[in-house]
């Protein structure tokens, strides 16, 4: 049995950032963003919970204490990051597991270590869209 | 042995042993999710359930046991199929849609399968699905005689998180029975979408999905009653009307 034709276009990119201390980031995209903070414990592993409201279309101040986040959007996002001392990142195009970068001097071990178990589905994007970072005081 | 008027699959698909799927990252709610899902189904007045986990959430079970279940389903009857796991999605060509399948224990199962096993339900009898995984709303592409009510965790183009802290069954939990008793709020699933896609990003959105139009009105998780579907079946409708 096929589905009747329909279009279903996945697009996804998720990026995670390590906050090695106290950060500012501002998010730009035309969507709706969750940020998503990582923990892991022994009994459950990682987990992502929210970290504060979601972010509304438009750009978006977000202040990230040390640890780890995750965000994901469907279309183009801008990042700016005042102190790229402070946070590294990591795009993926498939969000089934996303390896942390591999030296990191600035972030902790223990996030160094944290790999993100992804999705609940495998499969590439058929579009990845683009993430464009930029550093320092004016965003 | 007398149709079955209520009937719940649980499948929880948190072992997996296809090479493709090994290097996942384990679902670890599974288990929580399959109980949560069969308390929603007792909630609609199910009393008979399969849960299938581990190694019993493989291809060969889930197809036979859902065989059975449409097959022996009383007419008027409900049968709940849940889902919690990794879905796998393979690109088709330009202008078709892609291939999804929920990935079990020893495989996929593409949902194209999936569909023809409920497309043997009986038309006036009731299916609900909850879809709690990556691609969830991708069912809703196919064709299925009886009322489908598709509880999806996302969009079909979209994928949720494997290990989030709370998940989407267990949100529909809390707006259907919060504290274990059925909310006086959720008194449709047109209710229940809106509570659902409320505070969600747009590369996550839940959704509700049915294939008729009177089902919107229905309690969620309501027990059936006979006549439920007294909605007109419309192939049955053009069959009479072309033999008058």
């Amino acid at each position: 049995m096929r589905p009747r034709a329909r279009a279903h276009v996945l697009s996804s990119l998720a990026v995670m950032l390590y906050v090695a201390a106290p950060a500012t980031i501002m998010l730009t995209a035309h969507e709706t963003v969750r940020i998503d903070r990582l923990e892991r414990s022994a009994a459950s592993g990682v987990t992502a919970s929210r970290h504060g409201e979601l972010l509304p279309p438009g750009t978006n101040t977000i202040r990230l204490d040390r640890g780890t986040y995750h965000f994901r959007t469907a279309g183009d996002a801008r990042l700016h990051v005042t102190d790229p001392d402070s946070v590294t990142m990591t795009t993926s195009n498939i969000d089934k597991c996303i390896d942390p970068p591999p030296l990191l001097p600035s972030a902790p071990d223990d996030d160094v270590l944290m790999a993100f178990a992804g999705a609940k589905g495998g499969g590439r994007p058929d579009h990845i869209p683009a993430l464009t970072v930029t550093y320092g005081d004016a965003a | 042995m007398p149709p079955d008027s209520g009937l719940a699959i649980h499948i929880g698909a948190d072992l997996l042993t296809s090479p493709r799927h090994t290097r996942w990252p384990v679902v670890r709610s599974c288990r929580d999710t399959v109980e949560r899902t069969t308390r929603l189904a007792a909630a609609a007045g199910i009393t008979r359930h399969h849960q299938l986990l581990g190694t019993s959430a493989s291809r060969a079970r889930i197809g036979h046991t859902l065989r059975e279940a449409a097959a022996g389903l009383d007419p008027h009857g409900h049968l709940l199929v849940a889902f919690t796991g990794h879905s796998d999605r393979e690109p088709a060509g330009p202008g078709q849609p892609p291939g999804i399948g929920w990935c079990v224990h020893d495989g996929t199962l593409p949902l194209a399968e999936v569909a023809a096993l409920l497309s043997v339900v009986p038309p006036t009898a009731l299916v609900t699905v909850i879809a709690d995984t990556c691609y969830a709303a991708a069912l809703s592409g196919f064709t299925i005689p009886a009322t489908v009510i598709l509880l999806a965790a996302c969009g079909a183009n979209q994928q949720v998180l494997a290990n989030p802290a709370e998940g989407f069954v267990t949100r529909l939990e809390q707006l259907v029975l919060p504290g274990g008793q059925p909310s006086p709020r959720c008194t449709s699933y047109r209710w229940l979408n809106r509570q659902l896609r409320q505070d969600t990003p747009d590369v996550e959105r839940p959704r509700v999905w049915t294939n008729r139009l009177s089902a919107w009105s229905r309690r969620p998780f309501h027990p059936v009653s006979r006549q439920h579907l007294a909605g007109p079946q419309p192939a049955a409708i053009a069959g009479r009307a072309g033999n008058q």
